[in-house]
């Protein structure tokens, strides 16, 4: 009995660390085919071992204008947007963690059936272009401020949280306000984080927006050029921004995949041991 | 005395929404934007029964009844869009929502925490890639000519396919590389429910004489069920709109018959010819089986007596 668990046991680590390793090899491929010159590309076609690491790709994507344009778009939207989805998914979220508030069912009610039921792109195409918000950086962020599964996240940590907290807070005579910012927000740190990795993840990988409400290619962020980079190498699209006019080599699509990948691997170790804290809290049902 | 304890009711709330006013401060953003950002395009799907034109707006426009509904199913490429919608999202009910239980069952047998840690980072981690980013990789690694997957075939001996151009392969690709990229994330919640689960209910079970597989059918699964059906729930109600920025991202024009769902119909055709009402239409449908599914899946669960989200 006990050696047979050991025997599956081994096997158990044997798939799982084989999935894992199976998993990274495209990564890998990515990283050696934008670090390959075009020499070392067309000789090793599967693209495993790394000769010689060549960084000129890279050098020319950051002095391409096009691409620091992007980048920086890319940059202002997530600073914006995250400020923007922060004031209110906390603020809504600690409102809404107050179980004896008058009006509170109501309003959950609301917030969780546009979840499930929403107008889609067509309906907010024209909401945008009422409000004059089509073409304009505001597009790209305002409309998706608002994540109602972030919210909720917020909402049941907070109502986990032990009611000393609160009371103490307004026996020294805080008020909502007061508490929320000097009591509550650092107590949510794990939450906090990890929401805020997820908008600010969400905005950075965010093409859709850009794609649908944007005329003026200036303000293209740097996901959508990558995605026109990348369809570009397969189909023939006529009017591709950030290009160059020319179809771009493999290496090029591949280290741009890589610059947009950066920031999300920079940040996941920092956010990561706070992931399951974060959700589990969260997912409490109250 | 009846009016006495209505007033008293009325001075009651009136002093708690006093108490609570700053609270009401803080909720008037959201509500805000939820009212124009969520209910609004709502309201909007009005524009599905309507000949909308941008002059007139919605209150102006013609109402034409199901003008548009017959329209979209007249026309063979959304009826086939329509059907992959399901066929899609049924396969992966089936095998991409079962996976994440799969490799959280299989994580918490591994008493190695370097194993587990590593494993576990490395499947988190596609999650936070993006689809456009994703597409560059699978279309760098299922390539006809020098994929990794072509020079496999190859070195077994097989011709190679050209799989993202392939009809019968693009729906399995979807399926796979959804579980590559979710699996680890999806089966975060179900690792932090296993991790809860009292060691005591395996001991007692252990000095019943129960075996491995008896522990995981006896004890886990039904500690696991609560989460899973409140899981399961979720997934389906979500399972309609999840999918577009994959499909949007892979397909091409060859694959259209077995690839193109709902989501990705509306914003070609949107992009195509700009009718406002029709592509409404089709978002309306999508909503309304959205919507549907969630309600039914919940149903479902309640009846098996677990628990679920209403």
């Amino acid at each position: 009995m006990k050696r047979k668990m050991t025997v599956s046991n081994v096997i158990i680590v044997a798939f799982l660390l084989l999935m894992t390793a199976l998993m990274l090899i495209p990564f890998w491929q990515i990283i050696v085919i934008s670090l390959s010159d075009s020499r070392d590309y067309l000789l090793d076609p599967t693209h495993l071992t790394l000769h010689r690491p060549d960084f000129s790709i890279f050098q020319s994507i950051f002095t391409s204008g096009g691409i620091l344009r992007g980048l920086l778009v890319s940059g202002g939207v997530v600073v914006m947007g995250w400020a923007l989805s922060m004031v209110l998914t906390v603020s809504g979220g600690y409102a809404l963690a107050h179980k004896k508030l008058p009006g509170r069912r109501f309003f959950l009610t609301m917030i969780i059936i546009s979840m499930y039921f929403n107008g889609g792109v067509i309906t907010m195409y024209v909401l945008l272009r009422k409000l004059g918000l089509l073409d304009t950086i505001f597009a790209l962020f305002v409309p998706t401020a608002c994540n109602t599964f972030h919210l909720l996240l917020v909402k049941n940590y907070m109502t986990a949280l032990p009611a000393e907290l609160e009371e103490a807070a307004s026996i020294d005579g805080c008020n909502y306000i007061q508490t929320l910012i000097r009591v509550i927000i650092p107590v949510c740190k794990p939450v906090l984080l990890t929401v805020s990795m997820f908008y600010v993840v969400n905005y950075w990988n965010d093409y859709f927006s850009a794609m649908m409400y944007l005329e003026d290619q200036k303000l293209y962020p740097l996901a959508l050029i990558l995605r026109n980079v990348i369809i570009s190498r397969t189909m023939t699209v006529s009017s591709l921004a950030g290009t160059g006019g020319n179809s771009p080599t493999e290496q090029y699509a591949m280290a741009l995949i890589i610059v947009s990948m950066l920031p999300v691997i920079v940040m996941y170790p920092l956010i990561q041991k706070h992931f399951t804290a974060g959700i589990m809290m969260g997912a409490v049902k109250e | 005395m009846l009016k006495k304890s209505w007033e008293d009711r009325f001075q009651k709330l009136r002093h708690r929404v006093k108490m609570y006013r700053y609270l009401y401060f803080l909720l008037i953003p959201v509500i805000l934007w939820y009212v124009i950002f969520a209910y609004m395009p709502i309201f909007g799907l009005s524009m599905a029964f309507l000949d909308y034109r941008y002059s007139a707006g919605i209150l102006g426009s013609p109402f034409v009844g199901l003008k548009n509904f017959r329209t979209l199913f007249a026309d063979p490429y959304f009826v086939q869009a329509f059907i992959n919608t399901f066929i899609i999202a049924l396969m992966r009910i089936v095998m991409v929502f079962p996976s994440s239980i799969l490799l959280a069952l299989l994580l918490n047998e591994v008493r190695c925490r370097l194993v587990r840690s590593v494993v576990q980072t490395v499947t988190y981690l596609p999650h936070f890639f993006s689809w456009v980013s994703m597409a560059g990789v699978l279309r760098l690694v299922l390539a006809e000519d020098s994929g990794l997957m072509n020079l496999l075939l190859g070195f077994l001996g097989m011709k190679s396919v050209s799989f993202l151009n392939s009809e019968g392969c693009f729906r399995w690709i979807l399926i796979f590389s959804d579980i590559y990229k979710e699996i680890g994330w999806n089966s975060i919640v179900y690792v932090a429910a296993l991790a809860g689960l009292s060691p005591v209910l395996y001991e007692s079970a252990m000095l019943d004489g129960a075996n491995r597989k008896q522990l995981a059918w006896h004890v886990t699964l039904p500690g696991l069920a609560p989460v899973i059906s409140i899981m399961f729930i979720l997934y389906v109600g979500g399972v309609f709109s999840q999918g577009f920025d994959q499909v949007y991202n892979l397909y091409n024009p060859l694959v259209y018959r077995t690839g193109d769902i709902i989501d990705t119909y509306i914003v070609r055709m949107f992009k195509l010819n700009f009718n406002i009402s029709v592509s409404s239409a089709s978002s309306f449908i999508k909503s309304s089986i959205c919507m549907i599914f969630l309600l039914v899946s919940n149903f479902i669960v309640k009846r098996m007596g677990q628990e679920s989200i209403y």
